[in-house]
C-alpha cells in the first residue's frame, strides 16, 4: 500500500475510532435543579375479530397528553428526583356531541377537576430513563361499606373515590409507567453497553416489568433536530389464554442521555374469542 | 463413565406479583369521566381479588439439578439451561414449541432492574432469631428458626410501602446442599421477603437447602402479607433422570 494511503487509512480510522469514543463516552449533560422535560404523548387503540360489542370497532380518536418532568433535586449519583405532572386536555371536539350540554358540561368539569391531580414524584437517572415509585401495597379502604346503601349512595361514593387525588395520581403514575416502559429498556439497557453501532443487538431481562426484549440498533438519524440513535425493541409473552407483543422504535440521543422519541406498539391477542387490541402510543420530546 | 449422583429434585410454592403498567395505562386512558372510572376502578378491583385469590391458592413449578444443569418447570413454560452445552431450552408447554439459544452466538443478555442505585432495605436494630424444635418435613430432618426485625424501606418494595416494617420469618432448613445457594443477599433482604421475593437460599444456614419459609410483614396490621414457599419430593438423581434435561421430541422447534 502507497504511504499516502496508508496515512489517509490510518487518519479515517482514527477519525472512527475518536467519533466512536465521543459517542462512548459523551461526557453526561449534568441535569440540575428547575430543568424540565415535556414530552407529547399521542395514544390510539384499536380493537379486531373477536366478539366485542360493535362499538368496540369503531375509530377510536387519538387521545392527546403531555408529560411535563421537573427537576427538584439530585442525587449524590446523578439521579434527578423529579416531579412529574401529566396534563390530559378535556377532549372537547370529540366529546362536543354526546349528550345533552348540561352532561358535556358536567362531564368536563369533572374531567378538569381530575387532571389537577394527575402530578407524582419520580426518578430521573442520568441515563435519561424515568423510573417510578409505584407503591403496589394494600392501599387503604377508602369506600364505605355498601351493605344496605341505595345505588345512587354507592354510585356516589364510587365516584368519591375515583374523585380522590391520591387515586387520581396513583392512576397517572401507572399510565406513566406503562408509556415509558419500553423508552426505560432503552435508556437502562444502552447504559450498559460499551459500544453502538448500527446492526447491534441485545437480549434485556426487565426486572422492571417481568418481560423480556429483543433490542437492535437500527441506525443513526436527526429526529426533530437532534442526532439520535435508532433502536428497535421487541417482545413476546405468552400466556395460557393470551399473547401480548410489544413492536417499538425508539429514537435515543446518546450526547444528551435523553430518549427523545419513541413509536410504540403494543398488541394483545386472546385466544377464546380471537379478539385483538392494539394500542399505539408516539412519544416526542418537545424542544 | 457413570456419574456421581445429581443434586436433588424439588417441587417449590411460590408466589409472584405482576405489574400490569401498559394496561392500567391503556385502560385509564379510556375512562372519559367519574362514573366509568369508577366503574373501571371496580373491574380493577376485581381483577386485583382474583389476583388475590391466585396468589393465596399459591403455584406450583418443578426443579431439577444436575451436573450444572437445571431444568424449571412452572405452569406453562420449560426451561432447561445446560451451562456446559452453551444451550439454553425454553419451551412453551401450551403451543408445544421450543426455542433453543446457543449463548455462544446468542446476543447480549443485559438485566435492568428499576431499583438499582436506591438504598437497599435496611435493618433497624439487631434480628432476634429463635430457635424452634426440630421438624420432619417430607421425610427430611429440618432445623427451624424464626427470625423477627424491623426493616426500613427508603422507597416502597411490592407490597411493602415506604417506611418502618415488622417482619417475621420462619425457616425450616435440612442438611441437603442447596444447588442454588449462590448469590447471596443481606440479611434485609432476606428478611424482606414477605415484601418481595428475593432468595430462596439460607442466610441462618449458607449452603444447606431451606424446606419451608414462611415471610410475614406487618402482622397486625390491615397491610399484612405473608409470602412463602415449600420444598417437597426432594430426592437424588442419577444418570437415569437425565431424560430430564430433554424437551420432549414433539416439540416443535422455533428459529
Amino acid at each position: 500500500m502507497p504511504n499516502n494511503l496508508r496515512r489517509a487509512t490510518i487518519a479515517v480510522t482514527m477519525i472512527a475510532t475518536l467519533q466512536a469514543l465521543s459517542l462512548l463516552f459523551a461526557e453526561t449533560i449534568a441535569r440540575k435543579v428547575g430543568d424540565t422535560l415535556v414530552y407529547e404523548v399521542v395514544s390510539q387503540g384499536h380493537i379486531s375479530g373477536g366478539h366485542p360489542p360493535s362499538q368496540a370497532y369503531a375509530p377510536q380518536a387519538p387521545q392527546n397528553s403531555s408529560i411535563k418532568i421537573a427537576v427538584t433535586s439530585i442525587d449524590s449519583d446523578g439521579t434527578a428526583l423529579v416531579h412529574v405532572s401529566i396534563d390530559h386536555p378535556y377532549p372537547a371536539q370529540q366529546l362536543a356531541n354526546k349528550g345533552p350540554a348540561w352532561v358535556v358540561a358536567a362531564g368536563r368539569k369533572g374531567w378538569e377537576d381530575q387532571n389537577r391531580y394527575k402530578e407524582f414524584d419520580a426518578r430521573l437517572t442520568r441515563d435519561g430513563a424515568l423510573l417510578f415509585m409505584v407503591d403496589l401495597s394494600p392501599q387503604e379502604q377508602a369506600a364505605e361499606d355498601t351493605k344496605g346503601k341505595s345505588l345512587a349512595k354507592v354510585a356516589q361514593a364510587a365516584v368519591a373515590e375515583v374523585n380522590d387525588p391520591k387515586y387520581q395520581a396513583m392512576l397517572a403514575e401507572n399510565q406513566a409507567s406503562g408509556t415509558f416502559a419500553v423508552p426505560n429498556v432503552i435508556a437502562l439497557s444502552c447504559a450498559k453497553r460499551t459500544l453502538l453501532a448500527t446492526g447491534d443487538s441485545w437480549h434485556v431481562v426487565s426486572k422492571a416489568n417481568n418481560a423480556e426484549y429483543d433490542v437492535k440498533v437500527t441506525g443513526t438519524q436527526a429526529f426533530r433536530g437532534r442526532d439520535a440513535v435508532v433502536l428497535s425493541a421487541k417482545s413476546h409473552s405468552e400466556y395460557p389464554n393470551s399473547t401480548n407483543d410489544t413492536d417499538s422504535i425508539v429514537y435515543y440521543d446518546l450526547q444528551a442521555h435523553v430518549v427523545v422519541g419513541a413509536h410504540l406498539v403494543y398488541t394483545g391477542n386472546m385466544h377464546a374469542n380471537g379478539m385483538t387490541s392494539t394500542v399505539t402510543t408516539d412519544l416526542n420530546l418537545k424542544e | 463413565m457413570p456419574r456421581p449422583p445429581g443434586q436433588c429434585l424439588s417441587i417449590a410454592l411460590w408466589v409472584f406479583v405482576p405489574i400490569a403498567g401498559p394496561l392500567v395505562a391503556a385502560a385509564s386512558s379510556r375512562a372519559i369521566n367519574a362514573v366509568q372510572q369508577a366503574a373501571e376502578k371496580r373491574q380493577n378491583e376485581e381483577h386485583a381479588a382474583a389476583l388475590a385469590h391466585f396468589i393465596s391458592a399459591g403455584s406450583m413449578s418443578h426443579f431439577a439439578f444436575y451436573q450444572g444443569w437445571l431444568r424449571s418447570e412452572g405452569r406453562w413454560e420449560l426451561t432447561i439451561v445446560q451451562p456446559d452445552q452453551h444451550l439454553i431450552s425454553v419451551a412453551n408447554l401450551t403451543t408445544k414449541t421450543v426455542r433453543t439459544v446457543d449463548t455462544r452466538t446468542a446476543p447480549e443478555t443485559i438485566v435492568i432492574d428499576a431499583n438499582e442505585g436506591r438504598p437497599p432495605p435496611a435493618l433497624l436494630g439487631d434480628p432476634v432469631v429463635e430457635r424452634l424444635p426440630d421438624a420432619t418435613i417430607g421425610g427430611l430432618q429440618a432445623r427451624g428458626y424464626r427470625t423477627t426485625a424491623t426493616i426500613d424501606l427508603k422507597y416502597a418494595l411490592n407490597w411493602c410501602g415506604l417506611g418502618r416494617h415488622k417482619v417475621s420469618q420462619v425457616e425450616y432448613v435440612t442438611d441437603m446442599a442447596d444447588p442454588q445457594a449462590a448469590n447471596p443477599v443481606t440479611i434485609a433482604r432476606f428478611l424482606s421477603d414477605g415484601c418481595q421475593p428475593a432468595s430462596t437460599a439460607s442466610y441462618r444456614e449458607p449452603g444447606h437447602l431451606v424446606l419451608y419459609r414462611s415471610t410475614t410483614a406487618d402482622v397486625d396490621t390491615s397491610k399484612g402479607t405473608t409470602l412463602m414457599f415449600e420444598r417437597g419430593n426432594v430426592r437424588a438423581l442419577d444418570e437415569s433422570s437425565l431424560s430430564l434435561f430433554s424437551v420432549p421430541a414433539e416439540f416443535k422447534k422455533e428459529p
